[in-house]
């Protein structure tokens, strides 16, 4: 159990490369924060220098209020998983998992007891005296996990447990891993390039991008009020569609219709325009205008020319192109997003509406779409600021709220 | 060999009793050559007509050869002293080298090279005086320090090569799990490179046991000189009496050490005891 707080923590590396710059913020006691971003973002950079296994350059790293900045991993009382798994090949599943007691000198009848507890919990009783080399993927997976809660330590590190599963089995280790958690109440620090995960499993989630904090937050507002471009575009599947924007007035020009804007969104915007924005649209705030009913009006409706059906069962995925892109602003972003074809190189961009099942949508037909305009978001296409952002600043030092996963 | 034609196999038999033949005739021949008598030596015939074991235990057989006890017992002692300090030291090495990054490593790695590319022969004079002004000459460690640098290479190679091998992971896992560097080295990667480990020392053992430069150059009693040296010192009972049965008998029974310890230490030579650790 352990609060941990990052109070401007700076990682650099001898070459001068700033792996973590200034990170900023607090772990609470209990917590399951999750560490998103894409690869080379520094996420796997902090939780090592969280655990100790590398040097803090910058700042300080305190566990329930002591600076632990010089102390060594062995004296963090942290347990991690490892993407690798990092599991003994030459002990078994029991040595394995005895490990960090026997070095801690806990007796042996201690030590029994607290591995056949864990061996319960996890499911690998009558695998105790195996080998490693004799378990499947998710068995692994078990032990390294199984290693971690003997210790009953401070907190779980974990860095992308997940993501050497395969996708069915990575489903269910990822409610495993929730559940667990609870019944355990540790603090718990979890590294992810998957954004589902992120959103699954975190009370909060802290997004990262090129070593920087972009946003600190609960799944929730980092979805429905992102505070610049990248977390917009990184969280939430299928990504959100960012188009070119045109504000006048109230009046907002997209490639595929002109609209007048909310009254709620205009205040947002405390009088800023410009002739040059990206907008950005989530799939589902897109719907078939047949089926929205009596909310017609709190939006626009135009004609979208639907090239490709994805039909998922519970809904689908229309397709379809609009001329005009805001590519040359996006570049950057595509990039770090490790995304192709984020718009389309001939001035058009690609947008996905997440449609109603029951919409009789068809392949290479045109279909009246209806915009949410409530929840349009306007970003400043220099800085990616969100400009339409709810909360001024989202609270970053205490959790703001603990939701059941 | 699955899918194998009968032919494909029977050039695979084929091939291996040549190479095994020619490998092996020789010391069958030293074999028969020690179990022969006297007179018979010379008769050309490859199987003994009265198979004898007095070059072994007769009278004048090396076991009754206080020079030949002795210089089993240093041969024995001064290998396996060898074998230890080299491989201690260049377990320690090699891990230093893949796991730390300290400035010179290359220059440690290219250095180590370089010795075991020197000619032996070259540093024999030098060495010669040194050991009799340090008082190293004709004792134990007089060997094995040579023994030591000269096999040291080979070992650190060997094993970075089998440290590079083990993943990193495992030994960050050990830190976190509360070891200290030392205790995650003992307790996680040595073990894990633990064939790398028995392989140096096979290596070592090897070079030490057969040396006969180091043996006949920087000895000259019973204290130190080793087996190989040894026999070149045997006599026969009288000047015109070549010793052959007692060399051979000498050569068959300085064979078996070696072929002991590589069998010891083959069984711990275990392919793919690294398998499970990570992903897979």
């Amino acid at each position: 159990m352990a609060e941990i707080v990052l109070d401007k923590v700076t990682k650099t590396f001898a070459d001068g490369f700033e792996a973590v710059k200034e990170a900023d913020f607090t772990i609470g006691d209990g917590e399951f924060f999750i560490l998103v971003g894409p690869s080379g973002c520094g996420k796997s950079t902090l939780l090592n220098m969280i655990v100790g296994l590398e040097d803090i350059s910058g700042g300080e790293l305190k566990v329930d209020g002591s600076v632990v900045n010089d102390i060594d991993p062995k004296d963090r009382n942290m347990a991690m998983v490892f993407q690798s798994y990092a599991i003994y090949p030459h002990m078994t599943v029991r040595e394995n998992m005895a490990f960090p007691l026997k070095l801690a000198k806990v007796d042996q009848d201690e030590i029994d007891r607290r591995v056949n507890e864990a061996a319960g919990v996890l499911e690998l009783k009558e695998h105790l005296d195996r080998k490693p080399g004799n378990l499947s993927g998710g068995q692994r997976q078990r032990v390294a996990m199984g290693r971690a809660i003997v210790r009953e330590p401070a907190a779980f590190l974990m860095d992308e447990p997940l993501s050497n599963l395969d996708a069915k089995l990575r489903v269910q280790m990822r409610t495993e891993i929730a559940k667990l958690q609870q019944r355990l109440e540790t603090t718990t620090v979890y590294v992810t390039h998957d954004q589902t995960e992120a959103m699954t499993l975190g009370d909060r989630v802290a997004v990262l991008r090129r070593g920087e904090v972009q946003q600190v937050g609960s799944p929730k507002e980092l979805y429905n009020d992102p505070a610049n471009l990248f977390v917009a575009g990184f969280i939430g599947s299928p990504a959100m569609n960012l188009l070119p924007a045109e504000l006048d007035g109230d009046r907002l020009r997209l490639p595929m219709v002109e609209l007048t804007l909310p009254e709620d969104v205009r205040s947002r915007l405390a009088g800023r325009s410009g002739a040059d924005l990206i907008a950005g649209v989530r799939p589902e705030h897109f719907e078939d205008a047949a089926l929205v009913g009596d909310k017609l009006d709190d939006g626009v409706t135009f004609d979208a020319d639907i090239e490709v059906i994805e039909w998922m069962g519970a809904e689908l995925y229309a397709h379809f192109g609009v001329s005009g892109s805001a590519s040359e602003h996006l570049a950057d972003l595509a990039e770090d997003l490790e995304t192709v074809g984020m718009s389309g190189g001939d001035g058009a961009t690609h947008v996905v509406a997440r449609l109603d099942a029951a919409s009789g949508a068809t392949e290479a037909a045109s279909l009246p779409l209806w915009l949410d305009t409530s929840r349009l978001f306007l970003f400043d296409p220099a800085t990616g600021e969100n400009l339409t952002r709810r909360a001024a600043s989202a609270p970053t030092d205490a959790r703001t709220d603990h939701q059941p996963a | 060999m699955r899918g194998r034609s009968t032919s494909d196999r029977m050039l695979w038999a084929l091939g291996t009793v040549v190479v095994v033949v020619y490998a092996l005739v020789p010391v069958a021949w030293l074999v028969s050559l020690s179990l022969k008598p006297a007179e018979e030596i010379t008769d050309g015939k490859f199987f003994p007509r009265d198979v004898t074991f007095d070059n072994y235990t007769g009278a004048s057989g090396v076991f009754e050869d206080d020079q030949f006890r002795a210089a089993m017992i240093n041969s024995i002692g001064i290998a396996l002293i060898a074998t230890l300090l080299a491989v201690t030291l260049a377990t320690f090495a090699a891990y230093a080298i893949v796991r730390l990054d300290f400035p010179g490593k290359t220059i440690v790695l290219s250095g180590a090279l370089a010795i075991a590319m020197f000619p032996p022969v070259s540093i024999i004079g030098p060495l010669f005086n040194m050991w009799r002004s340090f008082k190293l000459f004709d004792t134990w460690p007089g060997l094995i320090i040579p023994y030591m640098t000269f096999t040291l290479p080979l070992a650190i190679w060997t094993l970075s090569a089998f440290f590079r091998e083990i993943p990193w992971d495992l030994d960050k896992a050990a830190r976190v799990d509360g070891a200290t560097p030392f205790q995650a080295f003992r307790r996680v990667i040595a073990p894990l490179a633990a064939p790398g480990i028995f392989t140096s020392a096979i290596l070592v053992f090897i070079f030490a046991w057969n040396d006969f430069l180091f043996a006949t150059a920087l000895t000259s009693t019973d204290r130190a000189r080793t087996v190989p040296a040894a026999i070149a010192f045997f006599t026969g009972s009288s000047q015109f009496d070549f010793p052959t049965g007692q060399i051979a008998a000498a050569s068959v029974i300085v064979t078996i050490p070696i072929i002991v310890m590589v069998l010891i230490f083959q069984r711990r030579i275990v392919a793919g005891l690294t398998s499970g650790a990570v992903k897979g």
